[in-house]
């Protein structure tokens, strides 16, 4: 025992980035921001003596599979960082806010690509973070069934992914004391049921953080970090 | 044989802050007649990230911690009976609410208004025993340390298995003192044969060793190298502050020695077990918390 005795955390996330037309005016801001995320989290986290031994980042950008077929879902496998953070930059900005046909998107079925990541269940400790970028409320879960591309084993409704995302009665996929969901996503279904309902929630109703301030987002890293 | 003395030698607290004055724990110790109080609260850092203007800009854990150590302190002062300690906890927040800056725009489970967790013991001198109450919400804990061994008397509002898994598993807590959720302060009535030391911890004083063997060890080892009380609060603090990676808080309360040196002589024979048996040993931390926590747990 002694000052040699230090505890490491495993630190993964998730950015799931709407890349739909109506993001147009804001892409630009939320890529800097899945940029600088990581960054500020892990600086906090650092400035509290917390260690982090492996981060890991992976996108999931999403649109509406109604609308946009094959285009509305790109998922990447994690990234280490530092060692592969000029592969993830320039993922990230090479996203294009474009298509989504109708208002709303399919975020769910991107929030259910996060949630089923390949999650890092190594380390001392560990944290699971998902974060989502939005500004539009979410399809019902499977309305893009008959596009000819969505995906099998998909969650059947926003119960089931509910059940995958877990809670204190049952696990889902999701590991439940690491587990940090994070929404920069319209106060509007399915994202206020999920704030509501869900444990370990963060959600900051705005268009994709639009109008953000400094302290809200002060506010924002800090839970994150320190719960961490 | 010696006469047992039947009096409280000595009540104290050590602290320390990781970022000075932003620490969000406090404590409070005090004697009232023959009754004796001691405390220690973590307010929770990540639910409470929220910073308030109208608290010069401080975040909700910083003023929950010190609200809720106020409304402990006039409840002991004032009142002290078990049944109105929920009420002087609900008042402070109620205080907190209503000076607070309106509520902000973030929602969802993870953020919590004034959220703290607290451990409390009071207790009173008795012939040759001492009678407490435990009081806590929260993973901040109550113990008692006697010659044979640390005992936790209070189970965390965790959900993890044990003290040992609790370690590593990081949960999120399962019920705080907060001003959002309803919340409950747990309290239980104990009686220890003196002569004994009661105590009140955050989790940074033993939430970043490698097991609760490990705390038992810091508390026992520095007391028995120091040569005084004023040395040994002086070795808990360097000793926490190596280990820790957070705020912590440690009130202490010394019942039924006669002086230093009895103090030390009592938890001498169980240091040099705790060493022998754990401390030096290479065996698995697991298999040896199977055979300590039997003794460790006697008051779960």
């Amino acid at each position: 025992m002694g000052s040699n005795y230090q505890i490491t955390y495993n630190v993964d996330m998730v950015f799931c980035i709407d890349c739909t037309g109506s993001m147009g005016n804001i892409i630009e801001i939320v890529k800097k921001n899945a940029l600088n995320f990581y960054q500020d989290v892990t600086d906090v986290m650092e400035k509290k003596h917390k260690h982090i031994s492996q981060l890991r980042v992976r996108v999931v950008a999403f649109r509406d599979y109604d609308a946009d077929k094959e285009k509305a879902m790109m998922v990447t496998d994690f990234f280490k960082l530092p060692q592969e953070a000029e592969e993830f930059e320039k993922c990230v900005r090479s996203l294009k806010a474009e298509g989504g046909g109708d208002d709303p998107e399919d975020g769910l079925e991107a929030l259910a690509y996060a949630i089923k990541s390949n999650w890092d269940t190594e380390g001392m400790k560990k944290r699971q973070v998902i974060v989502v970028w939005t500004d539009a409320p979410t399809h019902p879960i499977g309305y893009g069934k008959d596009s000819g591309y969505y995906p099998n084993g998909m969650a059947s409704d926003i119960k089931e992914l509910s059940s995958w995302w877990g809670g204190a009665q049952q696990s889902g996929f999701v590991d439940n004391n690491a587990k940090r969901l994070l929404l920069f996503a319209p106060d509007a279904p399915d994202w206020n049921v999920i704030s509501q309902n869900w444990d370990n929630v963060l959600h900051f109703p705005s268009e994709a953080g639009k109008g953000l301030a400094n302290l809200e987002y002060e506010e924002i890293i800090n839970t994150i970090s320190n719960s961490i | 044989m010696k006469k047992a003395n039947q009096e409280l030698n000595s009540i104290f607290s050590v602290a320390e802050e990781m970022v000075k004055n932003n620490g969000e724990d406090c404590f409070y110790y005090d004697v009232i007649d023959n009754n004796f109080i001691i405390a220690a609260l973590d307010g929770c850092g990540g639910s409470g990230s929220k910073k308030y203007e109208n608290y010069s800009g401080k975040t909700g854990a910083y003023i929950a911690s010190r609200a809720v150590c106020g409304g402990i302190k006039s409840w002991f002062c004032e009142s002290n009976k078990d049944s109105e300690l929920p009420k002087y906890i609900h008042e402070a927040l109620s205080v907190c609410k209503q000076h607070a800056d309106k509520a902000g725009r973030i929602m969802g489970s993870l953020g919590k208004a004034f959220p703290t967790t607290a451990s409390v013991i009071t207790g009173k001198m008795d012939g040759n025993k001492v009678d407490a109450t435990c009081y806590w919400a929260g993973d901040s804990r109550c113990y008692m340390l006697d010659a044979n061994g640390l005992h936790q008397l209070t189970a965390d509002d965790l959900d993890g298995q044990d003290a040992m898994s609790n370690l590593s598993n990081d949960g999120v807590m399962t019920n705080v003192i907060n001003a959002s959720t309803s919340f409950e302060v747990h309290n239980k009535k104990l009686s220890f044969k003196s002569p004994c030391i009661l105590l009140t911890a955050t989790d940074g004083c033993f939430g970043y060793l490698n097991s609760p063997m490990e705390f038992e060890y810091l508390l026992t080892d520095s007391l028995i190298k120091a040569k005084n009380l004023h040395e040994w609060k002086i070795a808990l603090n360097e000793r926490m502050h190596d280990v820790t990676g957070d705020d912590y808080t440690l009130s202490v309360a010394i019942c039924g020695f006669n002086d230093f040196g009895e103090i030390q002589g009592n938890y001498k024979k169980r240091n040099a077990y705790v060493t022998d048996t754990y401390i030096n040993q290479t065996t698995d931390v697991n298999a040896m918390w199977e055979i300590y926590k039997k003794e460790y747990s006697t008051y779960l």
